[in-house]
């Protein structure tokens, strides 16, 4: 590279028509360079916001054969795709909602499974086993995400003790950034106070199911960006 | 351009300034073209350990954050890096970098999620933009800083501080660090420049002053190297005199050389003859009824004698004069009692000035030593060629000498004033007299005789005998010479008043009594081979009473002195002429005294020269005389030498 710069830095000394003609391109040049990254960061930026496929039918707690509602506190349900490295984020939001709400909370982290893969010893497994008072159990090819309408990787679901669903979005304000954010604080009003601030938020992650059935699709959750 | 002694050196200082600025840039330029990429490198690296791959169910796809990495990372190290290779040191190269890096920051402050961590990258990138010595480039990455804050903080505080409120406190507060960080920066960039200006400033100066020592130094190596020049050819110049010196050396040495064997040659070739001359002519005087010759006889043969005796005189002034020119003469230091030689000097003068009707009186002024160490030869000699000029050249009166011991030790000297009532010498003849050849005038020699070398010998004689003559005084009624030499050492020396010598008795007539028997009953040798000289030599000695024996050569006089020795009856005394044919004397006396023969071998050589002397006694004989023989001296040696082998 050395010896690149040193040939570059000679052809600074090569006729002067050519270097005037390059010096005249330089500010459009750079100019041109800012735009594109401008555009660049734009585009970034629209991905880290553009959330996630979701299902919104379902308002109370679906009858299943594999978890079951804790009907003396509320509940979380999050859905976790274990591949999805934006989830890293949404569990370390579970891990500030643990804290503020210990015992008070029934928290149940279900993995996508298929029954093909062996996934159960991914980094976000063991990071959701670090989180106190959190039951972790797999969703074996995704029949309990597609059933409760968790179509992408960080959905987390609040219901109230009776089966009523309380909140449905994602607990990260952007994709895998952590940080205040509406559903983590939607969650955790709910569960010290009771009362429930904004019931939607725009889910973050990958999706879990490879192909949900277009029924289940309602919405891309970008109406449910604003409290 | 370096700095010449004409340019102002303010100009120079600022385009040195300007030349270590644009190294800088140009360094530092390539430095970042080096960190953006593998900033870029790094950014792929971690995007793909963190998150390569982004998931559907069971498939998955290269994360978005790769292509990020990549593309966007890449589009902002691109352009910087660009300009760092083909335009280095420009000042939009450099303000591209600074956005470039200030835009690489907010990159990686995304990615990682608005952890505050990564905003330690702004701090590391604004210290090291300041290597550029720049302030403008810190503003422009500061302005990009807070821009960003601002602008995502405003939309997307999450990518930024992590959360999703947006307030300008915080921004504000960011903005308010770099700032902080800003001015330390710009202060020691500021610092920085101006060291870098005092660094030009004294380089131009040190140029400058180069340039005057190169100057200087120019001009002197010019001036040396003339000087070479000059000196080179001084040097050939002088190495050719010195050879031409060397060659005239050689050609007068050898001139030298020449003369001193002419010299000898000469010396021996006259004196042989006169041997024969004087000899025979004292032998008229002495034998038969000469005083029934009539008067023109005895005056012819007076004329032969006297003018054999003149001619003896000049040889050996020529050859004392030679020896002293070529450096070669040799005085020795033995003790002499100057009033035994003054005494002897007065008697043998006395007759010639009698012969003039003349007096001479000796004068001794205060005590004298009793011996001094001097050449007493030589200082008879000149003492006797002053009294001989003075008697010369007084027609009557008195001819004086003074004699004194001057001086204070250990300086003290032996003065002697010859004074006589003569004609005296002419001032412009006073500064020439010692010069050799030179009489009072050209009608001198023809009226007095003498060769004109007497007085010029005598002062460089007086000269080696560590004085001086000098002409004291000169009249038209008289001169006066003072002689000066060294006595030697007189630490343990007698002093003595003396009385005035008494005229002395007429020596010849004494010693003409006295040889008449004086060898009576030895028996002598003589090795000659001139038939003259036989004939004179053994004479003389029978006249005085000697059995004279005869050889021709020196084989002969070898043999006869071994076979006299073999038959128990052995010369007395052998006289040994040194040059002969068949066997030279010097072979005969050395085999003579290789054989075991003891008794005195005196030379007898026509050589006058001091080193014949030496040479004789090194082949082993026991004295030396020179021809013409002087009747009384050689009798006397014998007598001498005779007695002390028998003793």
């Amino acid at each position: 590279m050395s010896d690149n710069l040193h040939r570059l830095s000679e052809t600074i000394n090569e006729p002067v028509s050519d270097s005037r003609t390059g010096r005249s391109f330089l500010p459009m040049i750079v100019v041109t360079w800012v735009i594109l990254i401008g555009v660049s960061f734009t585009v970034l930026m629209t991905y880290h916001n553009m959330p996630g496929a979701r299902s919104d039918h379902g308002t109370v707690w679906p009858a299943n054969q594999s978890i079951l509602l804790d009907t003396q506190r509320a509940n979380l349900v999050v859905f976790i795709h274990p591949q999805c490295p934006c989830s890293v984020a949404t569990l370390s939001e579970l891990a500030r909602i643990q804290s503020a709400c210990g015992a008070r909370l029934n928290t149940q982290v279900l993995f996508y499974s298929p029954s093909d893969m062996q996934w159960e010893d991914t980094s976000k497994v063991r990071q959701a086993l670090a989180i106190p008072d959190v039951q972790i159990a797999n969703d074996v090819d995704g029949k309990l995400a597609e059933l409760f309408g968790a179509l992408t990787s960080g959905h987390s679901l609040l219901y109230s003790s009776d089966g009523r669903r309380v909140f449905s979005g994602g607990i990260t304000p952007a994709r895998g950034h952590e940080g205040e954010n509406l559903g983590r604080n939607s969650v955790i009003r709910y569960v010290l106070e009771g009362k429930i601030g904004c019931d939607k938020t725009n889910v973050f992650g990958c999706p879990i199911l490879e192909q949900p059935s277009e029924v289940a699709i309602n919405s891309r959750g970008s109406d449910h960006g604003i409290e | 351009m370096a700095l010449s002694e004409d340019r102002p050196i303010n100009d120079r200082a600022r385009e040195l300034l300007d030349e270590h600025r644009d190294s800088i840039f140009r360094r530092t330029d390539h430095m970042f073209a080096w960190l953006m990429f593998f900033q870029w490198l790094a950014g792929i690296a971690i995007a793909l350990w963190v998150s390569p791959y982004a998931w559907a169910g069971r498939t998955h796809y290269v994360h978005p954050h790769i292509w990020s990495a990549m593309v966007l990372g890449g589009l902002i190290c691109s352009v910087p890096i660009l300009l760092a290779n083909y335009y280095p040191g420009r000042a939009i190269t450099r303000q591209t970098i600074a956005v470039g890096q200030a835009l690489a920051s907010a990159l990686l402050i995304h990615l990682m999620g608005g952890r505050i961590e990564a905003h330690f990258h702004i701090f590391g990138s604004l210290a090291f933009l300041a290597f550029y010595r720049d302030w403008k480039v810190l503003v422009t990455a500061s302005l990009v800083v807070a821009v960003d804050h601002v602008a995502r903080g405003l939309f997307w505080p999450e990518s930024i501080y992590g959360i999703s409120l947006f307030g300008w406190q915080r921004s504000l507060e960011h903005a308010g660090w770099v700032v902080f960080e800003d001015i330390f920066l710009i202060y020691s960039t500021w610092i920085s420049c101006r060291e870098m200006t005092i660094i030009a400033n004294r380089r131009a100066e040190m140029e400058k002053m180069q340039a005057e020592v190169e100057r200087e130094v120019t001009e002197r190596t010019r001036e040396i190297e003339l000087q070479r020049l000059v000196l080179q050819e001084s040097h050939e110049r002088l190495e050719r005199q010195t050879d031409q010196l060397r060659k005239a050396i050689e050609a007068s040495e050898g001139a030298n050389r020449a003369k001193s064997a002419f010299l000898a040659n000469m010396s021996h070739e006259i004196r042989t003859p006169l041997t024969a001359i004087l000899g025979f002519a004292d032998v008229l005087l002495e034998t038969g009824d000469i005083y029934k010759a009539p008067v023109e006889r005895i005056d012819a043969i007076e004329t032969i004698r006297r003018n054999g005796s003149h001619l003896i005189s000049l040889i050996n002034d020529l050859l004392d004069f030679s020896k002293i020119e070529a450096g070669k003469f040799q005085v020795e230091n033995l003790p002499c009692s100057l009033h035994r030689l003054i005494a002897d000097i007065r008697q043998l003068m006395q007759v010639r000035a009698e012969e003039k009707k003349l007096k001479i009186n000796v004068e001794y002024d205060g005590p004298l030593p009793e011996m001094i160490l001097t050449d007493p030869t030589r200082l008879r000699q000149i003492l006797m060629n002053l009294l001989s000029n003075a008697i010369k050249f007084t027609h009557e009166g008195t001819v004086n000498m003074k004699v004194a011991l001057v001086g204070k030790a250990p300086n003290r000297k032996i003065q002697i004033d010859v004074s006589d009532t003569g004609i005296g010498i002419s001032e412009e003849m006073r500064d020439k007299l010692f010069q050799p050849f030179t009489q009072g005038d050209g009608s001198m020699s023809r009226r007095f005789g003498g060769t004109g070398l007497g007085l010029t010998i005598s002062k460089r004689f007086a000269g080696l005998l560590g004085g001086d003559l000098t002409i004291l005084d000169t009249t038209h009624s008289g001169t006066t010479f003072r002689l000066v030499v060294d006595p030697g050492p007189l630490h343990n020396v007698t002093f003595q008043e003396t009385e005035p010598t008494p005229a002395a008795p007429d020596l010849e007539k004494c010693q003409q009594n006295d040889t008449k028997n004086a060898l009576r009953g030895l028996k002598v040798l003589l090795v000659e081979d001139g038939p003259d000289n036989q004939r004179l030599i053994s004479f003389l000695l029978k006249k005085a009473g000697a059995d004279v024996d005869m050889a021709e050569n020196g084989e002969l006089g070898y043999l006869k002195a071994n076979d006299a020795s073999a038959a128990g009856t052995p010369f007395d005394v052998i006289l040994m002429d040194m040059q002969m044919p068949i066997m030279d004397g010097y072979t005969a006396s050395t085999k003579l005294r290789s054989d075991g023969y003891n008794g005195p071998i005196i030379a007898l050589t026509a050589h006058a020269m001091a080193e014949d002397r030496n040479r004789c006694i090194e082949a082993g004989c026991t004295d030396y005389t020179t021809k013409p023989v002087d009747r009384a001296k050689l009798i006397e040696l014998i007598r001498f030498h005779a007695e002390a082998a028998s003793v």
